[in-house]
């Protein structure tokens, strides 16, 4: 479980996650966390809370919008989707990632 | 998963708060037991499952909390969004309609910006008269003018200027008053000769600037070290002279002024806009009052009780109370050390702001200027309001006839679920931006009406700076807020619930819910045509007076005279120098181009008045009138020609009448009347001065003519010639007749160069026409005249438009019925009487109800009026009848219209 004064890099991290989560197409709650999980062996050990919190600050950024509609279990979920904007952040936020992932990944080569 | 998406936003319902929060307990709740079901599935039992999901999820409260205070954040913004998506909508639609409108939009624009810009204009100049604090002035609210009330055979008065000996012993007896300080107006000459010019000066004392807390510009302003015998002369000058004299120069402080005899040392430039605590002058210099005293030899001003020239203001000290140092006062004024006190002398202790006179304006006992003052701008401030109120019923009328001729519309948006709130509010969008056109409008009525009010009426104040300032926008963007929400809310709460079915089945034609309407419209129309007969009998009452003041006789013809004087007390010269140089004066201002007579005299009508010992040979006592006398004058011959001053019987003065010879003197006619009724004036011995001195010989009667001012009783006055003048009447004015049709402007310049030019050493002349000493009197009547005519014209005009605006509508809306009467055998002459009646009615109505509002409001400008009866029956007359008069201009369009419908084009159309 992360520790509290890491929340900002997580945060960040969170975010794009849950973007590239929503870009397979719209999405609950509950399956973006499944789907993180899954995808990750659950090596993140992300605290679910902090995945809503991340979908709602995004939704009032306009990154994300929601629609009540039903879950394949037949209950009533809300579901997210990527707006217009929300799909550049994705773009621009993996190109950051992957920017500074290999930057990171040649100064360990050198070693 | 079927979704529509932004269906939510179609039927847009307002997120609430309670919905933010079930949204997010939803949402939470799903997740957990989906999580639950999962691990139950996995083989764990219900209650360790539920307890791992709430472990993985996390602190739930917390999360709870977080959530749902993003939600409603979200939701706030969201409605902003569409508060502005609506607004923009609502302005867009109605600048659509307006477009489709002009001649609509134009009226009502115009009417508001008349409205508004008449009230921001009045505001402007109440504000600078009377609201505004004086600039640059510490705690203005602490400072108090002593004036001394006394009782003078019976009558009481206020006399507001005190002796320099006064002020100092009210500055060891007044304890309550720190810092007392004296101030008064001065006008010395800036250079000699021909090129001599005024200057405004303010004579202070020491404590004057300290009192006000006024910071310097540049250098340092007086303080009470520079006002001693023994200091040198120096000045603080005002930045506009700083910039007009100086050029601006930074290192003006050391240079010097040479003021009449008297040369200043520059210490220092005052603010940019600071007067002091004078509202009707600017002054350009500020100079101490001892050290001019002394240089000018003029010691007499700091020794004499007698010498009144200052006026005293002090601060209240922390604590002290105005009944505290009145006390105080009182007991200086009383003081045995004063020669001049007097037993009734009671002070009066005020504030020294201008609008202290508005709580004071029916204090009797002040002193008569500022009261005024306070009275007129009060009643203008009402005047203007009564012609905005005015604008605004008119233009509340036109938007109700708009709302209505778009009933249908507005009944069928109601009927597609638009809400009543929305609809009011496009409503009131649409009168806000009306406002806000006529607002703008309005700005430049203010600007030009402004500069008009301020040249035409006022004058004499000095003004500076534009008419539109940040205190009048301020006022006409409030009064444009106002105005639109005034003007849009009446019809908006009207239109926004007609009976729905009602409109939809008869559309727009007359009937359903429409009596209603037109009996609000008939209302505010009524009230329109009472306010504008209030205005204009009131206009009336004051033009009368006017054209009475206009018509009387005052016994003068003050039109093309125009006034010299010059000060030359102080420069040394003897009295026959001074004869002499008066003398060459007249003669070189006669032979000035434009000039067709010239005089000198002792006294001025209007000016300066003076009087000596009198008496009748063999008669101990002589009858007296009210206005007193009998009043002197020397005179040189010519003197009646030159003023206008009609000779009944004798004759003129001649070049012969000079020292030495039989003295003679022409005494006017009540002189004549009351000492030898009966019997001719002419030949009679009057003596005159000294009551040794021989026989002055009755040789002329002259008409009766005013002494002080217009409103006066008729005063005892004779005239004798100037070389045989009793030596201590020593003042001199130059009197000069100019040709009609001449500049006098350039003439009055030429004869100032004329007369400056008789010795090198003059100091500037002041020339100016003899009607200037009048403008005072008559500024009232001519004020009141003007405006009231002003704002009477536009009421009338915003009155007629109005009933044209009704009475169009409703013939509009009667096209079907009028179309029946003629059908059925009406002609187009009572169709056109039907139409006039209805409208001259309702201007009827409302001229008998504004005439006798005006009848029982008149009085209260009845001191106001000259020799005007406040219920003069041709005013009241001439108002009810012009009221009528237009109304039946405004009706005569509709009218002919309404004649005009044709029969079968309307039966038609049913």
């Amino acid at each position: 479980m992360a520790a509290a004064d890491d929340l900002s890099l997580l945060q960040g991290t969170l975010d794009v996650l849950v973007l590239k989560t929503l870009a397979w197409g719209p999405k609950h709650g509950y399956a973006v966390a499944r789907w993180i999980a899954e995808t990750t062996d659950d090596d993140l050990q992300i605290e679910e809370g902090a995945l809503y919190t991340a979908l709602h600050r995004m939704e009032k950024r306009g990154w994300i919008e929601s629609e009540w509609g039903l879950s394949d279990t037949g209950r009533r979920a809300k579901f997210y989707q990527l707006t217009r904007a929300g799909r550049q952040q994705l773009q621009l936020q993996t190109q950051r990632w992957t920017r500074y992932a290999s930057a990171v990944f040649k100064v360990l080569q050198t070693a | 998963m079927p979704r529509i998406p932004h269906l939510r936003r179609v039927f847009r319902l307002d997120v609430l708060s309670p919905r933010v929060e079930r949204d997010v307990d939803d949402e939470l709740a799903f997740h957990l037991a989906e999580t639950v079901t999962r691990l139950e599935a996995r083989g764990l039992a219900p209650a360790v499952a539920r307890a791992e999901a709430e472990r993985r999820f996390g602190d739930l409260h917390r999360y709870r909390r977080e959530l749902r205070a993003i939600d409603r954040g979200r939701a706030a913004a969201h409605r902003r969004a569409d508060l502005r998506e609506a607004t923009v909508h609502d302005l867009r639609h109605a600048l659509r309609g307006l477009r489709r409108n002009p001649g609509f939009t134009l009226a009502v624009v115009l009417t508001l910006a008349l409205g508004i810009g008449a009230n921001a204009t009045m505001f402007g100049l109440v504000d600078r008269l009377i609201l505004r604090d004086p600039p640059h002035v510490v705690a203005p609210g602490e400072l108090r003018s002593v004036m001394l009330r006394y009782v003078f055979r019976g009558e009481p008065g206020i006399n507001d200027v005190q002796s320099y000996p006064t002020l100092r012993d009210l500055r060891a007896g007044v304890p309550a008053l720190s810092h007392l300080a004296g101030y008064g107006g001065a006008q010395p000459s800036l250079g000699r000769g021909v090129e001599a010019q005024p200057v405004r000066a303010t004579i202070v004392t020491g404590d004057y600037f300290p009192l006000l807390g006024t910071r310097a510009e540049l250098g340092r302003l007086l303080q009470p070290a520079d006002d001693e015998r023994g200091s040198a002369p120096v000045a603080v000058i005002s930045h506009g002279f700083w910039q007009r004299h100086f050029g601006g120069d930074p290192d003006v402080v050391g240079r010097t002024l040479q003021l009449d005899q008297v040369t200043y040392t520059v210490v220092g430039v005052a603010p940019p806009g600071f007067v002091g605590l004078e509202q009707r002058r600017t002054p350009e210099v500020w100079l101490p009052f001892v050290p001019r005293a002394v240089a000018a030899g003029d010691t007499t001003a700091l020794q004499e009780y007698g010498w009144q020239s200052l006026y005293v203001v002090g601060r209240l000290r922390p604590g002290a109370s105005d009944a505290q140092a009145e006390a105080q006062s009182t007991v200086v004024f009383r003081s045995p050390r004063n020669p001049n006190a007097d037993t009734t002398a009671r002070a009066l202790v005020r504030s020294v702001l201008p609008r202290a006179v508005l709580s004071a304006a029916e204090d009797e006992s002040l002193p008569g200027d500022g009261r005024a003052n306070a009275r007129v701008a009060v009643l203008l401030a009402g005047v203007s309001l009564l012609v905005l109120l005015i604008a605004c019923a008119n233009v509340a009328n036109l938007l109700l006839a708009r709302a209505l001729q778009r009933r249908r519309e507005i009944a069928v948006r109601l009927a597609l679920g638009v809400s009543r709130r929305r609809l009011a509010l496009q409503l009131v969008t649409e009168s806000l931006l009306l406002a806000a056109a006529g607002g703008l409008a309005a700005l430049l009525v203010v600007h030009w009406g402004g500069l008009l009010v301020r040249h035409l009426l006022l004058g004499d104040v000095a003004w500076e700076g534009s008419p539109v300032d940040g205190r009048v926008l301020a006022f006409t963007a409030v009064a444009t807020v106002l105005t639109g929400l005034l003007t849009g809310l009446v019809p908006a709460l009207q239109a926004s619930r007609p009976s729905l079915t009602s409109a939809l089945r008869t559309g727009l034609r007359a009937g359903g819910g429409g009596g209603r309407h037109s009996r609000l419209r008939a209302a505010l129309l009524v009230t329109q045509t009472v306010l504008s007969v209030v205005l204009l009998a009131g206009t009336g009452l004051f033009v009368r007076s006017l054209v009475r003041v206009g018509n009387e006789r005052l016994g003068l013809d003050v039109d093309q005279v125009l006034v010299g004087t010059m000060r030359l007390r102080g420069l040394g010269y003897a009295p026959p120098r001074v004869e002499a140089m008066y003398r060459e004066m007249a003669e070189r201002v006669g032979a000035v181009p434009g000039v067709r007579g010239v005089a000198l005299a002792t006294a001025l009508p209007f000016y300066s008045t003076s009087s000596i010992t009198f008496r009748l040979p063999g008669r101990d006592s002589l009858p007296r009138v009210a206005d007193g006398g009998p009043y002197i004058n020397a005179v040189t011959p010519g003197y009646l020609r030159t003023v206008g001053t009609r000779l009944l019987r004798g004759r003129d003065f001649t070049d012969a009448d000079r020292a030495g010879t039989a003295p003679v003197a022409i005494v006017n006619q009540a002189m004549a009347e009351l000492y030898w009724p009966g019997e001719s004036a002419i030949g009679q011995c009057i003596i005159v001065g000294d009551t040794e001195a021989p026989c002055t010989t009755v040789v002329g009667v002259m008409e009766n003519a005013r002494r002080q001012g217009i409103v006066e009783g008729t005063s005892l006055q004779y005239l004798v010639p100037l070389e045989q003048a009793p030596r201590f009447l020593r003042g001199r004015q130059l009197v000069a007749r100019v040709d009609q049709g001449a500049d006098l402007a350039r003439v009055s310049a030429a004869v100032a160069r004329a007369m400056q030019g008789v010795a090198a050493d003059l100091p500037y002349a002041d020339v100016f026409p003899m009607s200037d000493l009048l403008q005072g009197e008559l500024r009232p009547w001519r004020m009141g005249a003007a405006l009231f005519g002003a704002f009477g014209a536009l009421a009338l005009l915003l009155a007629a438009v109005g009933l044209y605006g009704v009475v169009a509508y409703s013939v509009s809306q009667r096209t079907q019925e009028l179309g029946v009467r003629m059908a059925l055998g009406a002609q187009a002459k009572d169709v056109r009487l039907l139409v006039l009646r209805q409208g001259v009615a309702l201007a009827a109505a409302g001229a008998i109800v504004g005439g006798a509002l005006a009848l029982l409001l008149a009085p209260r400008v009845g001191d106001l009026l000259f020799e005007t009866s406040p219920r003069d029956p041709v005013v009241f007359g001439g108002v009810v009848t012009t009221m009528l008069v237009v109304a039946v201009a405004a009706c005569l369009a509709p009218a002919w219209r309404a004649s005009r419908v044709d029969p079968a084009i309307t039966m038609r159309a049913e």
